[in-house]
């Protein structure tokens, strides 16, 4: 079987492979180290992810969001050709320049024929320019000197749509509707924005072997876009803002790099990257804790809310008012999870004896926000919680009868230990 | 129970949550919420309920926005003068207001399918929900997960440097 890629493998911590599927994946990645590792780095990102999410949920009412990229419309600037005035203005001495083509052309075919040739590329490049504006039937000065009224209709355009939706008292076919009928306008007054995109392609080798290396992760800095290689080390990105871009390209156990890429519009770059294998260490690991006061032997456990994320069942319970813990509870599915559980319950003795002077482990990284992390390369090393004092979060993990449970909250792992015998003792 | 009594029982909370984390407003998620539900009150028969919902949820969120485009010059004054009146909770902590504007962030940072999918995956959607609300090919859903879980965690990460390294900074 061929190594695992990262959308296989998150499908299979997330449950949703079928079963033949499954334990093939389940199979790969007990006698695979490389896919292992891949695993276990997933399974830090999952767990990592939700927590980052959970933290979206301190969010008090009444405030205004700030416009994220996804979220806003992209605002048109006025210029100064769009003033009525000048439009107008500019549409007869158009209609001037035309008639004057029109009364030479009699006399100067030849000429009329360059013109319409023009024009002509302009019809091509702005359809709808053409259908709506008859005056700028062609020159292709007039059309591009037009372009960004063609985008503002192609937003009035799903105004309108919208109005459409709403005035019908729509359901959601209508919802529907609406985008579609807009789509089109959209995807036309955009046509000029399009011309300015390329794509890139490569791929990602090891500098040593020559070897693809697969699950590379590479971006195209300052821009949304990117890609994972896949096994044979190959990427293809589109929708890359044409001009000169830096490639940034990072793999766990190689060292990341970036290299500069001109972008040309409607072209599709390479980009060759051989990654140096990364000389692993460890960077300090400081275990802190600013735990609230909580007598947690005493304090009665409520049930705020449960749900199943990633395939988990996890429950948030208040130990006191403002104070609660998470727990989460997964199958000890394979040896690679029972090999990162253990791993991770041993992490804050593994920090205690660092700081003592104890050899430095390999590629230990934090995942941030107080979780149980992961750090890759070729070895799968968890980090029980090592954060800044400004993240006061503890995570202890444990398996039991089969089950692996990680459970966290603002407490000392004293405390967590603590609660955790009483949920056992509860489950039980 | 009547029909959509269940429906409103069965995934309010659960939409209201992905439309929180997705527009950072409770009361705005709620009413988008309860919009939702009253369009599905006009159905006769929804055959993937949890996935319509969401995808109904998302598309009027769209529609919010642009429409929040043409009065976001006069919201801002609005929420300016309403911070200036907001008393937050005593349980809201410095440490939890960084750590929710850092998630903030790091969120906005994904691209549109990407969050999309992965606030609806927290919400338990599985990936045939998720393919169907976002008009993706199913086989892609794990793809587009794992980008956005890694991203998500390494903008995080990315953040939360920049921001001890501004603390740092500031305290010599």
């Amino acid at each position: 079987m061929q190594h695992l890629d990262e959308g296989a493998i998150h499908a299979w911590l997330d449950g949703q492979l079928p079963a033949n599927k499954a334990a093939e994946v389940t199979g790969h990645a007990s006698e695979c180290a490389e896919c292992a590792a891949m695993v276990a780095e997933a399974r830090g990102l999952v767990v990592a992810s939700t927590r980052i999410l959970t933290a979206l949920d301190n969010v008090p009412a009444g405030v205004t969001p700030v416009p994220s990229e996804g979220l806003s419309v992209p605002i048109v600037q006025r210029r100064w050709y769009d003033r009525t005035d000048i439009r107008v203005a500019a549409a007869l001495l158009f209609v001037a320049g035309t008639s004057l083509v029109v009364v030479r052309g009699g006399r100067e075919s030849t000429s009329s024929r360059a013109m319409m040739t023009i024009g002509d590329k302009a019809e091509a490049t702005a359809p709808v320019a053409l259908d709506s504006v008859s005056l700028q039937s062609s020159g292709a000065e007039i059309s591009q000197l037009n372009a960004p009224a063609i985008e503002r209709r192609g937003l009035e355009s799903r105004t309108r749509a919208n109005a459409l939706n709403k005035s019908a008292a729509a359901s959601a076919p209508a919802v529907m509707q609406a985008e579609a009928l807009a789509a089109p306008a959209v995807t036309t007054g955009t046509a000029f924005a399009k011309k300015s995109i390329g794509s890139v392609e490569g791929r990602v080798t090891d500098q040593d072997s020559g070897k693809g290396l697969h699950g590379a992760t590479v971006d195209i800095l300052g821009t949304p876009v990117g890609a994972t290689t896949d096994t044979a080390g190959r990427f293809k990105i589109e929708n890359v803002p044409a001009g000169a871009q830096r490639v940034a390209v990072r793999r766990i156990g190689y060292v990341a790099q970036s290299i500069p890429l001109v972008v040309e519009s409607g072209i599709t770059a390479t980009a060759q990257v051989a990654l140096a294998a990364s000389p692993t260490s460890l960077d300090e690991i400081v275990v802190t804790s600013m735990a609230a006061k909580v007598d947690v032997v005493a304090a009665s456990l409520h049930v705020l809310r449960t749900d199943n994320p990633a395939g988990t069942k996890r429950t948030v319970y208040q130990v006191s008012p403002g104070v609660e813990v998470t727990l989460t509870e997964s199958p000890a599915d394979t040896g690679v999870t029972r090999d990162f559980v253990s791993r991770g319950m041993r992490a804050n003795e593994a920090a205690s004896q660092r700081s003592a002077g104890a050899e430095k482990e390999k590629d230990i990284r934090t995942i941030p926000g107080g979780v149980a992390g992961v750090a890759g390369g070729r070895i799968s090393q968890a980090v029980a919680v090592a954060d800044t004092a400004s993240v006061p979060l503890n995570t202890i993990s444990w398996a039991d009868h089969g089950r692996r449970y990680t459970l966290s909250g603002r407490l000392t792992t004293k405390d967590l230990e603590v609660l955790k015998a009483r949920l056992m003792a509860m489950r039980r | 129970m009547s029909d959509v009594d269940r429906l409103f029982r069965t995934y309010n909370t659960a939409l209201v949550r992905y439309l929180t984390r997705r527009l950072g407003d409770r009361d705005w998620a709620e009413e988008v919420a309860q919009e939702t539900f009253l369009r599905a009150l006009r159905q006769e028969s929804l055959t993937n309920e949890r996935a319509w919902l969401f995808a109904v949820a998302t598309n009027l969120v769209r529609d919010e926005a642009r429409k929040a485009s043409r009065q976001r010059q006069h919201l801002a004054l609005l929420a300016e003068e309403e911070r200036e009146n907001v008393v937050e909770p005593q349980e809201t902590t410095l440490e939890r207001a960084q750590e929710a504007a850092l998630a903030r962030k790091a969120v906005d940072a994904l691209a549109e399918r990407d969050r999309l999918a992965l606030l609806m995956r927290e919400e338990g959607l599985d990936y045939l929900e998720i393919a169907e609300a976002l008009e993706l090919s199913a086989g892609s859903v794990g793809t587009t997960l794992s980008r956005a879980r890694r991203r998500l965690v390494e903008s995080y990460e990315a953040l939360q440097k920049e921001r001890e390294q501004r603390e740092k900074n500031a305290a010599s």
